[in-house]
């Protein structure tokens, strides 16, 4: 083969030869967000690399030229695919692990009570223990199994307020919880509409009024 | 063969290796953040590793399949992403230990 060749493979040899030391680094570091700075940076990188010495061999390649402009052509759209959607998604993935808290243990209380987790130090602290934190207050159990009961949506809606861990966090709960409930009522019985109107009645009207919109329209073009 | 050939198939061997340790990763991580790491982590090998085989086998028309598989492994990172955010979220899930 031609010394270009001989170079492609080296670029390509020495790009997985990055990942590989990406992969180490993946199972070797202590904590998760060490772990994302191994395969987000070591992604790019070996990606880079190896995607590049691909490109010189096949400028090396013995074809006819349309076809090795071609192949070049996808190695170059494969690299800037990867290259773009790879740090976003490690981004999405750092961003969302700290959204949730993780390695949080790490971190000295003082610096953690600054942060917008301070309500999350209790759970921090008895971090990995499921049970010690359900049976940190008293009045918790109650409020988990509640909270347990409601809907995704409705717990979206009180989501300053987390699974209750504290004693302040159930008080807090069980003043939203009655709310909740009577909302949910409220909507079953049909009783958001204003006084003295028929939700299938309404609901009719704004049916009737839609297709009188639809028919001028049809009319008047 | 030649000498190029053998240096593509140590870095086949080199890319198989690190799928191997993503997925130990992947077993391994105590929040689940871990594993979806591991996993993209694990697509992008793949794409790469269909990238080198098809040079060491003299076929770079593989390089088609690399292009989905690029494409279908960043959008089901984020789907599953954004999954386990949302159970995490309901409570159900302790993020440290699943």
């Amino acid at each position: 083969m031609s010394s270009l060749a001989l170079v492609g493979a080296v670029i390509t040899l020495l790009g997985a030869l990055i990942c590989l030391v990406g992969g180490i680094g993946l199972l070797k570091l202590p904590d998760f967000f060490a772990r994302t700075h191994a395969g987000g940076v070591t992604d790019t990188l070996g990606a880079g690399l190896t995607l590049l010495g691909m490109i010189v061999l096949a400028v090396a390649f013995d074809g006819p030229l349309d076809y090795r402009i071609l192949v070049v052509i996808k190695l170059v759209s494969i690299a800037v695919l990867i290259l773009v959607t790879s740090p976003i998604a490690g981004h999405a993935v750092a961003r969302a692990a700290l959204e949730q808290g993780v390695g949080m243990d790490s971190i000295p209380l003082e610096m953690l009570q600054k942060t917008r987790f301070a309500q999350d130090i209790p759970r921090i602290q008895l971090n990995g223990d499921a049970d010690a934190q359900k049976a940190q207050c008293a009045g918790c159990l109650d409020s988990l199994n509640k909270y347990a009961q409601l809907t995704s949506r409705e717990q979206q809606n009180i989501s300053y307020l987390r699974p209750p861990f504290t004693e302040s966090q159930a008080q807090a709960f069980e003043a939203e919880h009655q709310a909740i409930l009577d909302a949910r009522h409220r909507f079953a019985t049909r009783d958001f509409l204003p006084a003295g109107l028929d939700a299938d009645a309404v609901m009719l009207k704004i049916v009737i009024e839609d297709m009188n919109a639809q028919l001028a329209q049809e009319v008047s073009s | 063969m030649s000498i190029s050939s053998y240096l593509l198939a140590a870095a086949c061997i080199a890319t198989l290796v690190t799928m191997g340790l993503a997925l130990m990763r992947a077993g391994l991580g105590p929040t689940v953040f871990d594993r979806i790491l591991a996993a993209n982590m694990f697509g992008t090998k793949t794409v790469l590793f269909i990238g080198i085989l098809g040079f060491f086998t003299e076929r770079p028309e593989f390089l088609d399949i690399a292009l989905v598989y690029a494409l279908m492994n960043f959008i089901s990172v984020i789907a599953i992403l954004k999954y386990a955010d949302f159970r995490a979220s309901k409570g159900q899930v302790e993020v440290s230990h699943e």
